[in-house]
């Protein structure tokens, strides 16, 4: 033995010819797939492995060292056949000399096949047992690590022999692998320890995350969004925490390609409420259509993906992430300032995907944490612009309330109608009590609807009418309201055709005796369109009076808003009898111009038309 | 006396034309209606007026310049409105009195009162003078004014930089809106009585007095002892 050493010693360290046998001898970390080498970049720098041999077969005789394999098939550790009987892969290992930092006494190794593992003859471990038939063979676990004796451990050429059988390894790939490396024992169960943190932290602070949302979206908000950000996050959470059960609980070797197959639709899942996110978040036009790219994106990817499923699971969240960042891009370009956040997390998670496309578990949680963040910045900044405009709306509500009432307790117009009422009390005591009576009426009806949000269309004309009736005595002209195709039960805002009403009286002169206003309403469904014609002679408004403030309009503008948000349309234009305003409720009714965004220039009252 | 109602409530419009004829009785020359001011100020040089009964709103800016241009003219205005809450704004710029809606007969009397009465005074002094200027109102403040000089049909305000306002009101209807710090010395003078130096007596009952400028205007005779007393 100690011959034997000191030869292979002298071989070693003369830097021995590669193939004196006809081996060629390697570092492990560029025996493997890209994707797996930096399992392998840290092994000790003089491990080296020969290329393996392979053999369909079973003969216990094959684990031993001397045994000449030269005849076999040269195959590497990813070549083996899957669900093909039990076969035999031999290889060489040549250690460095005892001086080095660290004795590689252990051997780790994942794969989901069942085998046995002789190092220089020696049986030094299994996961599972392999066998002939699907029933005869027992699937070990995942992950394993062995000791290699001491005594079997120095410098100079080991055999390592591997015979194994594939029945249960769950991939329904034709091939099938291992993965070995050759480290000191701490060295290599530390990779577990690595391997499991992270996930198990992320697992647990997205599992936190996507609870929050969850009750936010039950008890706080039942807005899509939240679910949609607990739908990802716990899909995340999912995800790294059945990848930490892997390295922390060693589940059975045929649970691992379900456990892989769980961790890519649960990626697909990501990608799918990610965009789900973005899309119901920033209200992008057109959501069947991104839904049908997204599926046709998702089905491309899964077409032209390589078979390796974690690759795809990447693929598909790339192709989510680009299109949620694309989404959020539009609502940027469309003024909403929330997007920024989810374009600076969402690039940046785009950017490490890019970088490194291969697997999506090692530092994936990390990978993903900018978009997340960025999607909750926009979450929060828009809750945030949603509380201030509903603080808005509550004291609007209030103001409107009393800006009604103010509108009609206001000094000018109940002390010219007092003032009139005494005149006509002296003249004419008769128009004084119709007068009073109709001055009473209109009040009546004003303490009805003033703490109203919204009243019946017919409360709203007895109160016009009640107004034209007070109005009609103190001016002693003829004033009515005719109204077409109105259902009585529609509600709007109160005094919104009264403030109308108060409008025209104040910048229309009597034509004839006569101020006549012509109310044409048409709804359907839950849209509405109403054209107010108020008949008179327009002059000029005489300045200082308070329509020409816009109070009126600004009532409107303001009452509508409350109830109607985004959804409505005032229009006003002098016409050759008078004055025409058109009132539009609905979705229908302003295709792609939400009231708020309207001009002042093109909306007017009587007498507030611009100069 | 001629009078302007500017008032577009026909009620409240035939209430003042009916008070004004029942107060003024055969002092009243002539009484128009009209709905706008602006409609009847285009056509007050060819029949002026004495009295402006005006309903206007004062709120915001274009109601004050209105205001302005109505107390620049050679007439009385006197605000009958509901909106009380300018009322203070309108004296300071010189109307003769403010009488709010809904109003009785006698309030009007008083109002008309201050206008045809001797010595009649504004409800509330003026702040500032609105004279018309190039077209324009410009408001001078009381405060720069030292004295007033009558010259007929109009008045001219002497101002402390010793600049010349023309005015379209007389004398006596400027007097009645100035503070009583003015004081009326001269058929043809009114000055500011803390602008006064000193109070000379020349030969021949001739009197002067002499201001803190060194200006001396006359003091008529029937005003010269009133006069000393109030400079004590």
């Amino acid at each position: 033995m100690t011959v034997t050493f000191a030869t292979v010693a002298t071989l070693w360290s003369a830097e021995t010819p590669p193939a004196r046998d006809g081996r060629t001898w390697r570092h492990p970390a560029e025996l493997y797939h890209a994707a797996l080498r930096r399992w392998f970049v840290d092994l000790p720098a003089e491990l080296q492995y020969s290329e393996g041999r392979f053999q369909t077969g079973d003969d216990l005789r094959w684990a031993q060292p001397d045994w000449d394999d030269r005849s076999w098939r040269a195959s590497n550790f990813w070549d083996l056949p899957a669900r093909a009987g039990i076969h035999w892969l031999r290889f060489r290992v040549r250690m460095g000399d005892r001086g080095q930092l660290r004795i590689p006494g252990g051997v780790m190794t994942s794969s989901v096949i069942a085998y046995e593992l002789f190092w220089d003859g020696v049986l030094v471990g299994n996961s599972g047992v392999p066998g002939m038939s699907r029933e005869a063979e027992v699937p070990g676990r995942v992950d394993n690590w062995f000791s290699i004796p001491a005594h079997l451990l120095g410098p100079g050429e080991h055999v390592v022999a591997i015979r194994s059988s594939s029945y249960r390894c769950g991939f329904p790939a034709e091939r099938s692998g291992i993965r070995v490396m050759i480290d000191a024992p701490g060295v290599l169960q530390e990779k577990a320890t690595r391997e499991a943190v992270g996930p198990t932290l992320a697992a647990g602070a997205m599992f936190m995350v996507g609870m929050a949302s969850l009750i936010m979206w039950l008890l706080a908000a039942r807005r899509g969004t939240l679910l949609m950000l607990a739908v990802m996050c716990t899909a995340i959470a999912a995800m790294q925490a059945l990848h930490a059960v892997r390295w922390v609980f060693h589940y059975p070797a045929d649970w691992h390609h379900a456990a892989l197959l769980a961790m890519k639709w649960l990626v697909v899942v990501q990608g799918l409420s990610l965009v789900a996110f973005v899309v119901a978040h920033f209200a992008l036009p057109g959501r069947w259509r991104f839904a049908g790219a997204l599926v046709a994106a998702f089905a491309i990817v899964a077409w032209v993906s390589p078979e390796r499923i974690n690759v795809e699971g990447v693929y598909m969240l790339a192709v989510g992430v680009a299109l949620s960042l694309g989404g959020a891009i539009w609502a940027a370009r469309h003024r909403r300032r929330d997007a920024w956040p989810s374009i600076a997390g969402l690039s940046i998670t785009m950017l490490f995907l890019l970088a490194e496309l291969e697997d999506f578990r090692t530092n994936f949680f990390l990978k993903f944490l900018p978009a997340a963040l960025g999607l909750v910045a926009s979450l929060a900044l828009h809750l945030h612009d949603e509380r201030r405009r509903a603080q808005a709306a509550k004291l609007a509500a209030a103001r409107l309330e009393l800006e009604l009432l103010k509108k009609n307790i206001q000094p000018h117009f109940l002390l010219n109608t007092l003032a009139t009422i005494l005149e006509t009390i002296e003249q004419e005591p008769k128009t004084a009590a119709a007068l009073v009576e109709a001055l009473a009426g209109e009040f009546r009806i004003l303490s009805r609807v003033a703490g109203e949000k919204l009243i019946p269309l017919g409360q709203e004309l007895e109160l016009c009418r009640a107004h034209l009736r007070v109005m009609s005595l103190r001016q002693g002209v003829s004033c009515s309201l005719e109204v077409r195709g109105a259902d009585e039960h529609t509600l709007v805002p109160p005094a919104l055709f009264h403030t109308l009403v108060e409008n025209g009286l104040t910048h229309l002169q009597p034509r004839a005796g006569r101020l006549e206003f012509e109310l044409t309403a048409e709804s359907r469904a839950d849209d509405a369109r109403y054209v107010l014609v108020a008949r008179g002679v327009r002059h000029p408004a005489e300045p200082g009076t308070p329509a020409r403030e816009g109070t009126g309009l600004r009532y409107i503008k303001a009452r509508l808003e409350e109830s109607f948000t985004g959804r409505w349309a005032v229009r006003g234009a002098p016409v050759a009898e008078g004055w025409e305003t058109v009132i539009e409720i609905g979705n229908a009714a302003v295709p792609g111009r939400p009231g708020s965004e309207m001009r002042p220039g093109t909306v007017a009252l009587p007498g507030e038309q611009p100069a | 006396m001629r009078v302007l109602i500017v008032e577009d409530e026909p009620l409240l419009a035939q209430r003042l034309e009916r008070f004004c004829r029942e107060i003024l009785g055969e002092r009243l020359e002539s009484i128009r209606v009209a709905t706008l001011f602006s409609e009847a100020s285009a056509r007050l040089d060819e029949s002026p007026i004495d009295l402006l009964l005006l309903d206007l709103n004062l709120h915001g800016r274009d109601g004050m310049q209105l205001l302005a241009s109505s107390v620049a003219g050679s007439f009385h205005t006197v605000i009958v409105s509901a909106n009380t809450d300018h009322a203070l704004r309108a004296f300071e710029y010189g109307v003769i009195d403010f009488v709010p809606k809904p109003f009785s007969k006698e309030r009007l009397a008083q109002a008309l009162q201050r206008v045809t009465g001797i010595d009649g005074r504004a409800a509330c002094a003026a702040k500032f003078v609105a004279v018309r200027k190039l077209g324009k109102v410009e408001l001078v403040p009381i405060d720069r004014v030292l004295y007033v000089e009558g010259a007929g049909a109009y008045a001219e305000l002497v101002l402390d930089d010793g600049r010349r306002e023309l005015h379209d009101k007389t004398l006596e209807k400027l007097h009645a809106l100035l503070p009583p710090v003015f004081e009326r010395i001269h058929k043809s003078y009114v000055v500011r009585l803390n602008a006064v130096k000193a109070l000379h007596a020349a030969e021949g009952s001739h009197y002067e007095v002499e201001l803190k400028n060194g200006l001396r205007l006359p003091v008529g005779r029937t005003r010269y002892k009133e006069l000393r007393e109030k400079l004590g």
